[in-house]
């Protein structure tokens, strides 16, 4: 709810401070970066840089937790990147592959995803289906392509021409850190599926091989989300805003 | 649970030439922005946001005096919730039941170890270490007002088992199977489907304390 009220008012704050054509699209308020601090990762505690101010080259830990200091998630891009690749192939055979096998005395039937909501629409279980399609083909298809989004635009922002605002990468970035984990249901359901179903004569459902590949395509993306460091993005927004500033006033 | 948003205003940055070592634990940082700020007091309820980003930075929630209990509460009922099976279904007169832990081990039957294990570890492994590490770090916290050995590893470990640990989403994946099998078989709900509902809400409150105010309220001791 807060996050809904909060992205309202920023969204305000932002039409307005566009109408003004003001240069500084946000207040340029000192990060830790900034003030030669280091932020723990794991507890929170802003710890002083010790040496240079890019890049911590001895192993400095946390003097709270003693967990290892880091200015930013290291090759974060590079690392978001790879997981994500790898969770958009494993995206292939998690969708083509069964997820399901059911023998019953009717016969074999094997089952995707799709083929799974296409079978509850058919029965009018529109809730059944509406569920498994969002949290086992949206969701992870979701988070795929903000994630892709994300490292594009990161990467373009040195031309303003894109239009995205800083916020609205957070924002993104926030979408897909809450609703990585509901992808598992499907996995969930399986499980719980091949456990009860295991009537000999009348019915048995086992698992297919869909479902290490979709197992899979969870765990990288939420692995993703994790490598993916949001700081990079105002980094990347001030770095560029304030060279276009600066070669404006040069030009004048 | 409707809490006030405070925004830091830009006077509450520090000023780059204070001394900021003496008094690093008066500062707080955004972390997904990396924007500082001064820490001012909260009143009871309130949360502390960042201005530029709007991530939450700190809150004034529950203390670990009231943590401790919801945590006992939650160990509790995350063992009647294992021990006994989620759900009994009947098909022509014959029945099937299964419990949390027959899940896995069906997975493993099947011959399909690896969601057997992601299955175990999001499930059991994960939220039960972190209730048990939970229960280590505040009771002595706590009750003695000393710190445990080891508490600056447990608070790391919790973190890091929060992000893994899926109960909530197994409760609605547990709901979806049984919407699924209605229209096929006779289904009666276990015990375990009522304890992990009231395990899932627990879990929210006991996660509604971030790690980082956890540390800050350690370290007033």
């Amino acid at each position: 709810m807060n996050i809904l009220k909060l992205l309202k008012i920023r969204l305000l704050k932002n039409k307005q401070t566009r109408i003004d054509e003001s240069d500084d699209l946000y207040p340029h308020l000192s990060t830790a970066k900034d003030l030669s601090l280091v932020v723990c990762h794991s507890c929170g505690l802003l710890n002083p840089l010790i040496g240079s101010k890019k890049t911590l080259t001895n192993k400095q830990t946390c003097s709270r937790c003693h967990a290892v200091l880091h200015v930013r998630k290291p090759s974060s891009l590079e690392r978001t990147w790879a997981l994500m690749l790898a969770a958009a192939i494993m995206y292939i055979p998690a969708n083509l592959l069964p997820m399901t096998k059911t023998t019953s005395f009717m016969g074999e039937q094997q089952d995707t995803i799709m083929s799974g909501v296409i079978y509850f629409w058919h029965n009018e279980d529109y809730f059944v289906s509406a569920v498994i399609f969002t949290a086992s083909i949206f969701i992870p298809m979701l988070k795929l392509m903000i994630l892709a989004f994300l490292l594009l635009v990161v990467r373009k922002q040195s031309n303003d021409k894109l239009g995205f605002r800083p916020e609205q990468c957070a924002f993104l970035y926030r979408v897909v850190e809450f609703v990585g984990r509901w992808s598992m249901i499907d996995v969930f359901v399986v499980s719980l599926l091949t456990a009860l179903i295991q009537m000999q004569a009348l019915a048995t459902i086992s698992a297919g091989s869909g479902a290490v590949a979709f197992g899979s395509v969870v765990v990288l993306t939420m692995f993703a989300s994790l490598s993916f460091d949001p700081r990079i993005i105002w980094d990347n927004y001030y770095k560029t805003h304030e060279y276009q500033t600066h070669t404006a006033s040069n030009d004048r | 649970m409707d809490s006030e948003i405070i925004d830091l205003s830009k006077e509450q940055q520090p000023a780059a030439s204070e001394k900021l070592i003496q008094n690093a634990t008066n500062l707080v940082c955004c972390e997904e922005c990396d924007v500082v700020y001064k820490r001012i007091e909260l009143k009871k309820g309130e949360s502390a946001y960042c201005l530029r980003c709007g991530a939450g930075l700190y809150k004034n929630g529950r203390t670990l005096e009231q943590l401790l209990p919801l945590v006992v509460a939650s160990l509790m009922v995350f063992v009647i919730s294992n021990a006994y099976p989620i759900v009994q279904i009947e098909l022509q007169g014959i029945r099937s039941e299964t419990t949390l832990f027959g899940a896995v081990l069906a997975m493993f039957h099947e011959g399909r170890g690896l969601v057997a294990i992601l299955v175990l570890l999001t499930t059991i492994v994960f939220p039960l270490c972190e209730l048990l590490l939970l229960l280590y770090v505040l009771s002595p916290v706590t009750i003695l007002k000393t710190k445990p050995a080891g508490l600056a590893i447990a608070l790391r470990i919790i973190r890091v088992f929060r992000i893994w640990g899926m109960i909530e989403v197994f409760l609605i994946g547990v709901l979806v199977t049984l919407v699924k099998l209605v229209v096929m078989v006779t289904i009666i709900p276990g015990i375990a489907l009522w304890s992990f509902t009231a395990l899932t809400v627990l879990m929210v409150l006991v996660i509604s304390v971030k790690v980082s105010d956890i540390w800050d309220q350690v370290e007033k001791l």
